[in-house]
């Protein structure tokens, strides 16, 4: 369970990014948080993740977010960077993806059979030991993903996990999203993308939750997404 | 492929020369760390005009670049941009130290000479060692031995960074490059007038990814701890190759060697 309790957060002074922002998610959602640049997506996952401090209360599973449970929150919650080059930072793929677990004290054996199972069922296999800069894009992406697949958190948090990608990698991404069974926090552009991986959709514009409820109900309302510098989703307006 | 991409790719191959399975790539980190150590302060302690004594020093890396199975041409091909800056070290020497101390035939040299080519080996020396060293140990690993021997975690840290900064530098410099030489056909290098903002983007995008790189390292568990790095317990043969390699550095520095050799074909 997730809970941004009356959150208040300014970059800089007099220049609020976040305002009063509440919302709780459960156990095992998939919400997709959407909104114009500068809405404040990014910055949501960053205050969760404990990365920037804040006014107001957020919650991971009734622990409060502060310095002192950090440790225990960021162990529950695996963090998709938008820029896979930023988040692959070991030589090999092998190498940034037991660099989690064993940093959580899972023993080498264990973490290595971790490692081999994410990777067969993401089909990456061949990828283990491939170098992270020679690798593409697309199997960039897929690895980073593995990487915090391997650390088996709570809830898995992706920052634009299909932007830049071509679209058989990015339908190859979707379709992994799809079948994570944790709780996924989704912020994207990419609102097909939203309306196939997410069954709740938050809409935020400056800082604010302007819209919250079911994606297929949110993602159709063509208004809405207007009135917020958003668009229908692609599938669904050539469809109207 | 650019040259930053080619540096790119060459620092990827340390990582690589790192992850073989020699003898000496499967010692200790701790145990060659301390070696180096070692083997770099009694080279830097021979004085400004034994050039003689401090030839035989070189026997040391020559002997582990063997046993390590790394090409000696790969150590100069890889510090061919920093070796010149090493060897510019004493350069003016020869200026301020014009007393002859040896004659050569008809040629008398120089007290200049003779400390500038010193300090030049001794420079050589030592960078071969550190190479050597990189080029045999992972980063984490040799992080990991360096907390072992109760080195502050932030250092540790700022070395490790830095370390993996270089690559992100490099990458940034990369992407830079190629912008500005897109919007400046025909232009060799980078205009003098463009060079402080030119730095200071880069240092601005640098530190933003390094930010984001750090935050990343963080999110999935890092804490100066080097748990995820393949070190073993410190056994025999690390210790007797730590009291080995001492030991024939300390022979190498305080016996005359060089003389003795001489002294088997000059009487």
């Amino acid at each position: 369970m997730i809970e941004f309790q009356h959150v208040n957060f300014a970059y800089e002074k007099d220049r609020p990014v976040i305002r009063d922002l509440s919302f709780r998610i459960e156990s095992g959602e998939s919400v997709g948080l959407i909104g114009a640049n500068g809405a404040g997506k990014s910055t949501v996952m960053k205050l969760l993740l404990g990365l920037l401090p804040c006014e107001g209360q957020i919650l991971v599973d009734d622990t409060p977010v502060t310095k002192e449970t950090l440790k225990t929150i960021r162990r529950k919650l695996g963090f998709v960077l938008q820029n896979s080059d930023n988040q692959m930072f070991m030589p090999t793929v092998y190498e940034d993806m037991i660099f989690a677990p064993l940093n959580y004290m899972v023993s080498r054996e264990e973490a290595e059979k971790r490692v081999d199972a994410v990777l067969a069922r993401l089909g990456l296999t061949e990828l283990k030991y491939r170098h992270n800069h020679k690798i593409s894009g697309g199997e960039k992406r897929m690895a980073a993903i593995a990487t915090i697949l391997a650390m088996e958190p709570e809830a898995i948090l992706m920052d634009e996990p299909t932007s830049a990608l071509d679209p058989y990698n990015r339908r190859v991404v979707i379709n992994t999203i799809r079948e994570l069974s944790q709780t996924k926090i989704i912020t994207s552009h990419d609102l097909d993308m939203i309306l196939d991986t997410c069954d709740r959709v938050l809409l935020l514009s400056e800082g604010q939750i302007v819209a919250d409820g079911p994606a297929g109900e949110i993602l159709r309302d063509q208004a809405l997404l207007e009135s917020h510098r958003m668009e229908l989703p692609l599938s669904l307006s050539r469809r109207e | 492929m650019n040259k930053m991409e080619k540096a790119l790719h060459e620092l990827a191959e340390m990582d690589d020369l790192a992850a073989q399975g020699s003898p000496i790539h499967r010692l200790h980190p701790a145990a060659k760390l301390l070696s180096t150590i070692a083997y770099i302060i009694l080279t830097v302690s021979f004085h400004k005009y034994d050039l003689t004594g401090l030839m035989p020093m070189l026997l040391g890396p020559v002997l582990l670049f063997q046993l390590s199975g790394i090409p000696v041409r790969t150590c100069f091909y890889k510090l061919r941009i920093v070796l010149p800056l090493v060897m510019a070290v004493g350069l003016f020497n020869p200026f301020f130290d014009r007393a002859p101390l040896l004659q050569l035939g008809t040629v008398a040299v120089s007290g200049g000479v003779i400390s500038m080519l010193t300090l030049m080996l001794k420079g050589v020396f030592c960078l071969m060692a550190s190479f050597l060293l990189m080029a045999t140990t992972p980063i984490d690993s040799l992080c990991a031995a360096l907390r072992k021997l109760h080195v502050p975690g932030l250092l540790v840290t700022l070395l490790l960074l830095t370390y993996r900064y270089v690559g992100v530098m490099t990458e940034e410099l990369a992407v830079m490059t190629d912008a500005y030489h897109l919007r400046a056909p025909g232009q060799k290098g980078i205009q003098v007038s463009a060079w402080g903002s030119f730095l200071g983007q880069l240092l601005l995008r640098s530190m933003d990814r390094a930010q984001e790189l750090y935050a990343s390292m963080l999110l999935r568990g890092y804490h100066d701890h080097f748990h995820y790095a393949d070190i073993r317990p410190f056994r025999l043969p690390d210790g007797l190759y730590l009291g080995g390699s001492i030991l024939v550095f300390l022979l190498l520095r305080f016996v005359p060697v060089a003389a003795l050799l001489g002294s088997l074909f000059v009487r």
